[in-house]
């Protein structure tokens, strides 16, 4: 479960400052897989960094016990001048992985990115396909509750797509997504539940469809029991794979 | 499997340590071999050009020691307090990573060039010896004390600039040029006391030329230290700088961390 509490973000703009959102209460049900949608701009993917830690809030907290990923697929967190080997290192040893755990970590990223011996390059000489790749296996390497995945579902080539569509599927049996997507196709295959951003409120919808539709007639309608939210709202199974 | 507190800062530091130990000397291999060659070139200039002036510019102290004991500790506060200014825009990308904050980065940065100067200085004053100068320390822990002073207080002005630095970028180039003027009115590379002694009083302002004389009267027995420098003046100065970076950091710190 996440929970947030009484959340004000606000960014400082030349015509003064911007509320995103203002004492935003709202509980996420545990165990569903969550979509965030909304229209540009509505502040989606300040929410997924405000979830993920990596923008605090001007007040108000997020309260939660769960293991929560960085965005997944997060091509700029590596230095360039650094290999690809480096890198993963680097984060095996923040996320506070022994000996042991990262030789594993680090040879799986190598064998999912399969970008060969670029692998001991700097990342600076990568591709962009080849950053993505190495970000998507870095990602995968770790296991959290939570992945949270901002618009970066397709990268790579057809045969590489496949494959990290298999992996996170793999991992979502086990753990649970907040994805931020305008592609209603990804938000009806993986999530169970919506959230739509709008206004600065957050509002549930138990059901994937009706929140899709309500994003898209772009008229708010609330769906039913919307205000009981915070006790157990019941997401229903998890769709198969469209 | 939640982590400790501690536990999380010591995997971020230790990783960070070992990912700027690389990222250090990673853009030019000439890199380590500059932090030894800088302050020996120096040495080498002033003692040629001073040469044709006298060989002694104090009494019973060599004067190529003279200047390794001002310029050594002078280098390290220089850069601890710039490669502090510099380390959020070098390391925005860390930061998306939920437990890397900006004075992780900060604390990082200080550790090493305290440790890489040290190194230097330790190398540079074992040669000196070797070639035949008196490089005795008189008094070892007061000497410890003022190298200790220098890199605390390199570390107090670089994070109070890295807050400058966010709000105003431009002043970067400012506080670069700023050393210049420093590092010839700290007497690192004559003894203050040579001056004509109407100016000292304004010298004395400079906190960096009380750290200089005390690094000297550390090192040397008979050192003439000038009537004026005073051993809390820098403390003093470590306090408030201290004080005040890390106040605005408190609200600074997620400035610093979102992109520009």
């Amino acid at each position: 479960m996440i929970e947030l509490r009484a959340l004000t973000k606000s960014y400082a703009t030349t015509h003064g400052r911007h509320y995103v959102f203002r004492d935003l209460s709202f509980t996420f049900p545990a165990g569903a897989n969550i979509a965030l949608i909304g229209r540009n701009g509505a502040g989606k993917s300040t929410l997924l960094r405000l979830i993920g830690g990596i923008e605090t809030p001007d007040r108000g907290r997020v309260v939660t016990e769960r293991r929560i990923s960085w965005p997944v697929g997060l091509a700029g967190g590596f230095q360039g001048t650094l290999t690809g080997r480096d890198n993963v290192k680097f984060v095996c040893r923040v996320y506070g992985a022994d000996r042991h755990d990262m030789a594993d970590k680090v040879r799986f990223v190598e064998e999912f990115a399969e970008i060969g011996h670029y692998f001991d390059q700097p990342v600076k000489s990568y591709s962009s396909g080849m950053r993505s790749r190495l970000a998507f296996g870095l990602s995968m390497a770790f296991d959290f509750d939570y992945y949270l995945i901002d618009e970066v579902l397709s990268v790579g080539d057809a045969q590489f797509r496949q494959k990290s569509k298999m992996m996170l599927e793999e991992k979502l049996a086990r753990a649970n997504v907040i994805l931020v997507s305008h592609n209603m196709n990804d938000v009806s295959r993986l999530c169970d539940i919506a959230v739509l951003v709008q206004d600065g409120q957050a509002i549930l919808y138990p059901d994937v469809a009706e929140g899709i539709r309500a994003y898209q007639g772009g008229a708010v309608t609330l769906p039913e029991g919307a205000r009981a939210q915070g006790d157990g709202a019941n997401p229903r199974p998890r769709q198969s794979a469209a | 499997m939640t982590r400790s507190a501690w536990h999380i800062q010591k995997a971020v530091l230790f990783a960070l340590y070992l990912r700027e130990l690389k990222t250090r000397f990673g853009a030019h291999r000439f890199g380590a071999l500059w932090l030894v060659l800088e302050p020996m070139a120096h040495v080498m200039v002033m003692v040629t050009l001073f040469s044709f002036i006298r060989d002694r510019v104090v009494p019973g102290v060599d004067f190529a020691v003279f200047l390794l004991v001002g310029l050594v500790p002078f280098f390290m506060f220089k850069s601890i307090a710039i490669r502090i200014m510099e380390g959020v825009e070098g390391n925005r990308a860390l930061f998306s990573y939920r437990h890397i904050t900006p004075m992780d980065v900060f604390i990082t940065r200080a550790l090493l060039e305290v440790l890489l100067y040290a190194l230097v200085y330790a190398l540079l004053l074992v040669a000196m010896g070797l070639s035949g100068l008196d490089v005795r320390i008189a008094h070892p822990m007061d000497a410890l004390l003022a190298f200790a002073q220098m890199a605390l207080f390199g570390f107090a002005l670089g994070v109070v600039f890295s807050i400058l630095v966010s709000y105003l970028p431009a002043a970067k180039i400012v506080i670069r040029i700023m050393f210049i003027p420093l590092y010839l009115m700290s007497g690192i590379i004559f003894p203050i006391a040579r001056l004509p002694h109407d100016l000292l009083p304004w010298l004395l302002w400079n906190p960096l030329l009380h750290a200089t004389e005390l690094s000297r009267a550390a090192m040397f027995a008979a050192y003439p230290l000038v009537p004026g420098i005073d051993i809390g003046y820098v403390p003093l100065w470590i306090l408030c700088a201290l004080f005040a970076g890390l106040w605005f950091y408190r609200y600074r710190r997620f400035v610093l961390v979102a992109n520009p």
